[in-house]
């Protein structure tokens, strides 16, 4: 970290500025001769991105013109649905993409440096894939461009979260850029202010649950907190993924530095599984002596609708299978660290989808004990919102493999 | 490890399944008024089995013998009932709760209504509460018999009580006036069923001779 | 040692005693006013709101014909999958005579409203006059977060205005026009919405918020948003 900040001088990175040097943009013309000359695995795995992309649209297109009421599972009692939790799970990753990058860009821990570039572009990709399927959520997306700014209201969760992220996606393209030109110090400057906003949006965006009062699921300074414990976790796989399958794209094979960055990686994911599963334990524990709305809540996680997703997905495929490959291989093996990781991230997936949903099957009017709302509530995704959130999946696919050939597996860091 | 994720599914199944809560139960000869409000419920089993009342305790000096002829009085509202007409000749307050308390206790409101959609308005299963037995009137070898349940194909209304009181006095109904077309003879007057000169169809008495 | 059935007598009347059939919670056997704001003269001071609407429901009247309903879709032009007020059931199936019990449930125009802290670009909003929660449909983004924040259900998503839809007292349809009743106080058959000027002490929502001999409650008063739709029974003859 010391070596790093010294060498950096501010004549250094004014004299970046001026001799923009040659080689920077012969790199990226060789990039994207790069790109073209893929083989035909890579055509066809860039191919079924971009088509997955486009019947997502065609679905987002079709969900807009016939109503999100008519096409969607969300109703007035369950109005946030598969979108707005696959949309948490793209930020939360993407938080945790740019948590990884900063220990070794900003905080100076080599050992992560190796993946930084990466897990720096990834991070804007993945916000960007939040922000596309979320934009089919938001029944008026372009007035909330306008009102966000004309209209603020600052005591309002979502403004935050959603100003924050626009900012992080700004602070993080700049850096991203300025990675790419050797500019240290702008690179460091960028950095810092998006995980800045990047922690705080992460945080706003549990507390647009946490500060829910009505739902007493939610209510409490937990989800904000628990969101930033497990962005670590979902980061650290994503980029374990995400770093496996660029070499492998790329034919390559891993050098010394990134094996140990990955080992690195995967111990710390090991270790925030074991933080959140303190996390789900005693949110389960408390949640069962607690009132009634939050009780129904959380047993039917342990033994009610949710009981698959609770135990299969969020706790086996989440937590523990991954945990035991993990330790039972010594982080060695780079195929189980990856199988590690994609289950890792499965899991995940599912515990963004219980924590939005389950959040809101016990009727607010529960206790009025009316026949109405004398039961829990269902949510059942439809094929739109199913679709839109693979069309997500989509664009970071397609925008990953892109980014493999034109930034060229993200090596810039070795200097 | 698939089996048991099987019958994890099928448990899951199970649970999603469960759902809806017992509804009250549609006794026979319920009543819905809708109008003037929808709805209001009136229970015949409440009040023929529970309470064991006569028929003609309100039929037809309070209520005429057909369902929901009320409706049509422009008078049938709570008003009137507090004034001691309809419902409110028993409900207020002596004989049975007052009608102005426990107002869901009557009203079931639309969403009670709902619950018997289709059947608003059409009486049903009244045979339950007809004399299951044969009725038998007068004494000895002349004795008459008559049997409801062959003639429940028609509304109360049809004999109750234009043609026939609910009670029966001895002496009231003789052959002569049958014959001049009251009583039995309104319909046994072999056009419309066979005729009263058919003795043995109901005096089965006078068969044994 | 106690038998069987002294055991479940003793649990009923716990929940009698804890005014199950009085309402659902304890709080419901005692007067509320007083928790909704510390007292009269605080509430005098500190509610800017005049007129203050409220609305007074005698629950114990509902008879759920759904003429409130049907007239506020009609006053208000609201579509046939959402409502702005509705009626719910309660079955009490052991319960002494009626067994049954109809509640009517509309916004509450929270003092404290979660669903106007929750709106990122104050489409709805605290009425500064008049305490009504409104919404401003142009600036509605749709994002769903007021639906979710409210406590009793009372927004929904209107497809034909494009943005969340919720009760405003008839402010824009008739009280804003000089009506002096909202469409659903007005048609209702038994008296049970008593809409009123919780400013006014002459107003009888003043003088049925402000009595103790019968109860006066609020829907859950756990989540602190202040309502100004108070709930009551047995109020014949009192006010």
């Amino acid at each position: 970290m010391a070596n790093e900040t010294k060498r950096i001088k501010p004549a250094d990175a004014f004299g970046a500025v001026r001799t923009i040097d040659r080689r920077t943009f012969g790199q990226l013309i060789e990039s994207i001769s790069d790109l073209i000359s893929g083989t035909r695995f890579y055509y066809l795995l860039l191919g079924l991105g971009i088509l997955l992309i486009y019947i997502a649209a065609m679905f987002g297109v079709s969900a807009m013109s016939r109503g999100y009421r008519e096409v969607y599972g969300i109703s007035r009692e369950i109005p946030w649905g598969i979108l707005i939790s696959t949309y948490v799970f793209f930020v939360v990753t993407s938080t945790g993409l740019c948590i990884i990058s900063s220990l070794g860009h900003i905080f100076g821990v080599k050992q992560f440096l190796p993946v930084g570039n990466r897990a720096v572009y990834l991070a804007v990709v993945l916000i960007f894939a939040g922000f596309s399927v979320i934009f089919f959520d938001i029944e008026n997306p372009f007035r909330m461009a306008i009102y966000n700014i004309i209209s603020p209201n600052f005591t309002s969760n979502i403004w935050w979260m959603g100003t924050l992220y626009g900012a992080v996606m700004f602070f993080m393209w700049l850096e991203f850029i300025f990675l790419l030109l050797h500019w240290h110090r702008f690179a460091i400057i960028t950095g810092l202010a998006g995980l800045i906003a990047d922690i705080a949006a992460i945080s706003n965006l549990g507390a647009i649950f946490g500060m829910l009062h009505s739902k007493e699921y939610w209510f409490g300074p937990y989800i904000p907190i628990y969101f930033i414990a497990s962005a670590i976790m979902s980061g650290c796989a994503a980029i374990i993924i995400f770093t496996f399958l660029g070499y492998k794209i790329n034919n390559e094979q891993m050098d010394r530095p990134l094996e140990s960055a990955m080992q690195s990686i995967a111990k710390l994911a090991a270790l925030m599984i074991v933080v959140l599963f303190f996390f789900t334990a005693w949110n389960v524990l408390t949640g069962l002596v607690g009132g009634e709305g939050k009780r129904m809540a959380i047993l039917a996680m342990l033994k009610g609708p949710y009981a698959i997703n609770f135990y299969v997905f969020e706790i086996l495929i989440g937590m523990v299978i991954p945990f035991v490959m993990l330790l039972k291989n010594r982080f060695k093996d780079m195929r189980v660290l990856f199988t590690a990781s994609l289950l890792m991230i499965v899991g995940i997936f599912f515990m963004r989808y219980d924590l939005v949903v389950v959040g809101q099957i016990v009727p607010v009017l529960y206790e009025l004990d009316v026949k109405e709302y004398s039961g829990l509530l269902s949510y059942r995704p439809s094929i739109h919102e199913i679709m839109l959130c693979i069309g997500g999946l989509g664009i970071v696919a397609t925008a990953f493999l892109i980014g493999e050939k034109v930034f060229k597996g993200h090596k810039s860091y070795v200097h | 490890m698939k089996r048991e994720l099987l019958s994890m599914v099928m448990v899951a199944l199970l649970l999603l399944s469960v759902s809806g809560s017992a509804e009250e139960i549609k006794n026979p000869g319920d009543i819905v008024y809708t109008f003037p409000v929808k709805a209001v419920l009136f229970s015949h089993y409440s009040h023929v089995k529970k309470a064991s009342i006569q028929c003609d305790t309100c039929h037809p000096a309070i209520f005429k013998t057909k369902a929901l002829a009320v409706e049509s009085y422009p008078d049938f509202n709570m008003q009137a009932l507090y004034d001691g007409k309809y419902c409110g000749a028993c409900h207020n307050g002596g004989y049975a709760f007052s009608s102005d308390t426990q107002c869901a206790r009557c009203h079931i409101g639309v969403k009670g209504a709902n619950m018997y959609g289709e059947e608003i308005g059409k009486i049903k299963d009244m045979s339950y509460y007809m004399p299951k037995n044969t009725t038998v009137l007068g004494e000895g070898m002349y004795a008459a018999s008559f049997n409801h349940n062959v003639h429940n194909v028609f509304e109360c209304d049809t004999c109750h009580t234009s043609i026939f009181s609910f009670s029966y006095t001895p002496g009231e109904i003789t052959m002569a006036k049958i014959s001049e077309g009251k009583y039995c003879g309104e319909c046994h007057n072999g056009e419309m069923a066979f005729a009263s000169t058919n003795c043995v169809a109901c005096h089965s008495g006078l068969s044994e001779r | 040692m106690i038998s069987e059935l002294e055991r479940r007598e003793f649990l009923k009347l716990g929940l009698a005693i804890t005014g199950v059939f009085a309402g659902g919670t304890l709080l419901s056997v005692v007067s509320q006013f007083d928790r909704v704001f510390a007292s009269i003269d605080e509430y005098k001071h500190n509610y800017p709101y005049k007129p203050h609407y409220c609305m007074v429901i005698q629950q114990d009247r509902c008879i759920d014909c759904e003429r409130c309903k049907k007239a506020c879709a009609e006053t208000n032009h609201v579509p046939e999958y959402g409502y702005r007020t509705t009626i719910l059931e309660r079955y009490v199936p052991d319960a002494v005579g009626q067994k049954r019990e109809f509640i009517p449930v509309l916004c509450m125009q929270c003092n404290n409203p979660p669903c106007v802290r929750a709106c990122p670009v104050k489409a709805t909003y605290k009425d500064k006059n008049n305490g009504i929660v409104m919404m401003n449909y142009d600036k509605c983004i749709g994002c769903k977060t007021c639906i979710s924040a409210c406590p009793y259900n009372a927004r929904y998503f209107d497809e034909e205005r494009h943005a969340v839809d919720k009760c405003n007292f008839c402010f824009d349809t008739r009280i804003s026009k000089g009506e002096k009743l909202t469409a659903c106080a007005a048609i209702c058959p038994a008296g049970v919405r008593i809409f009123g000027d919780l400013s006014n002490p002459d107003d009888r929502v003043f003088k049925i918020v402000h009595q103790l001999q019968v109860p006066v409650w609020v829907l859950r008063p756990e989540v602190g948003t202040k309502p100004n739709v108070f709930y009551t029974k047995g109020l014949k003859g009192v006010v």
